[in-house]
């Protein structure tokens, strides 16, 4: 099977999908501010932001939308683990320098799809194909995946100061800088 | 026939529409009106934890402290004004009690209070008319402010 699964979303998607609730968040919380001020009692039944000062709802904005960032992040990332993996497995020539190195460090199970393949793995490969070229595109990856894991494994862990950067912006930033370094990597995987 | 919506206003049109807002001025909100009965609402609020929670506490035989401490809130469009948290302590009850402001969503103030160290929110839903904030979200209900309902933040 060579085809590219349909459910992968695109940068494009994720992009829309991520500014328009951060919008919404923004003009929602900006409206009762608004109306707060204008002495205008609001009773409205589940109101997120029932008895709450304006100085109230911009801290709970601020973190919605903090955690909007984080969701979005981590599907932006799961996405590009999926585009990645396609890569790999169907797009890289055999000719290429890259692909020996991706013959290295990965099983003929791994490759074949019998068993996983993972950003362990493109970590891996990164390593050598990247690292030389760019030390700091690889290690923005790694500090990347290093988030990911936060962000996927229930953030069980304090998260370190050097991977607050990561906003939605960052992370696209970083893995199309990596993408730029794998030849022959097709816009449809953007 | 039917006239098109127009979009583009007259100088003449512009000049009632002026003249309009300024007269619907007139139902602008009083800040200043505003900021005398939050205060006063703080007042009696405060005096209902004298009569009720000191004055029990005294009665059971505890030594009670209660102290006031400035402070200065600043609300858009109402700007700096001074008013006072509120502390009672004796035997078993430690409570504070830390005014938010008057411009809050559903209500026309809020004070935060601390309560043997859980934080409730008091909320003013009518003039005079305070009461204790209930759960979060969909299951938030507001209930009247008396000593059993206090007495349930206490255990």
């Amino acid at each position: 099977m060579d085809k590219i699964s349909p459910h992968i979303k695109r940068y494009k998607d994720i992009e829309t999908e991520f500014k328009f609730t951060f919008r919404q968040i923004e003009e929602v919380s900006n409206r009762f501010i608004r109306r707060v001020n204008k002495g205008t009692l609001i009773r409205e039944k589940n109101n997120p932001f029932a008895f709450c000062t304006p100085s109230e709802i911009r801290e709970i904005k601020g973190l919605i939308q903090l955690e909007l960032e984080r969701k979005y992040c981590l599907e932006l990332i799961a996405a590009y683990e999926a585009k990645l993996v396609y890569y790999f497995r169907h797009k890289l020539k055999r000719n290429h320098a890259l692909h020996s190195i991706y013959v290295s460090k990965t099983t003929a199970n791994e490759r074949r799809g019998m068993k996983p393949l993972m950003f362990r793995h493109i970590a891996g490969i990164s390593k050598e194909a990247v690292k030389p070229l760019n030390n700091m595109v690889y290690a923005n990856f790694i500090n990347l995946i290093e988030y990911r894991n936060w962000l996927a494994h229930g953030r069980g862990w304090p998260l370190e100061n050097h991977l607050n950067k990561f906003d939605f912006n960052n992370t696209y930033n970083t893995l199309s800088k990596l993408t730029s370094y794998f030849p022959n990597y097709p816009m449809q995987l953007h | 026939m039917e006239t098109r919506k127009k979009t583009v206003k007259t100088f003449k049109e512009f000049l009632s529409e002026k003249k309009n807002t300024q007269d619907g001025n007139k139902d602008k909100v009083d800040w200043h009106e505003r900021k005398l009965k939050w205060l006063e609402s703080i007042d009696l609020l405060y005096r209902w934890f004298d009569d009720n929670v000191s004055k029990s506490l005294k009665e059971s035989g505890y030594d009670v402290k209660s102290s006031l401490e400035k402070i200065t809130l600043y609300e858009d469009y109402i700007g700096s004004y001074e008013t006072e948290n509120y502390f009672i302590e004796g035997g078993p009850v430690s409570l504070k009690l830390f005014p938010a402001g008057t411009l809050i969503i559903g209500a026309f103030g809020k004070v935060n209070m601390q309560i043997n160290g859980n934080t409730v929110k008091l909320v003013l839903e009518d003039w005079g008319k305070w009461k204790i904030v209930d759960g979060i979200g969909s299951s938030m209900r507001l209930r009247d402010l008396s000593e059993e309902h206090l007495v349930k933040y206490l255990d």
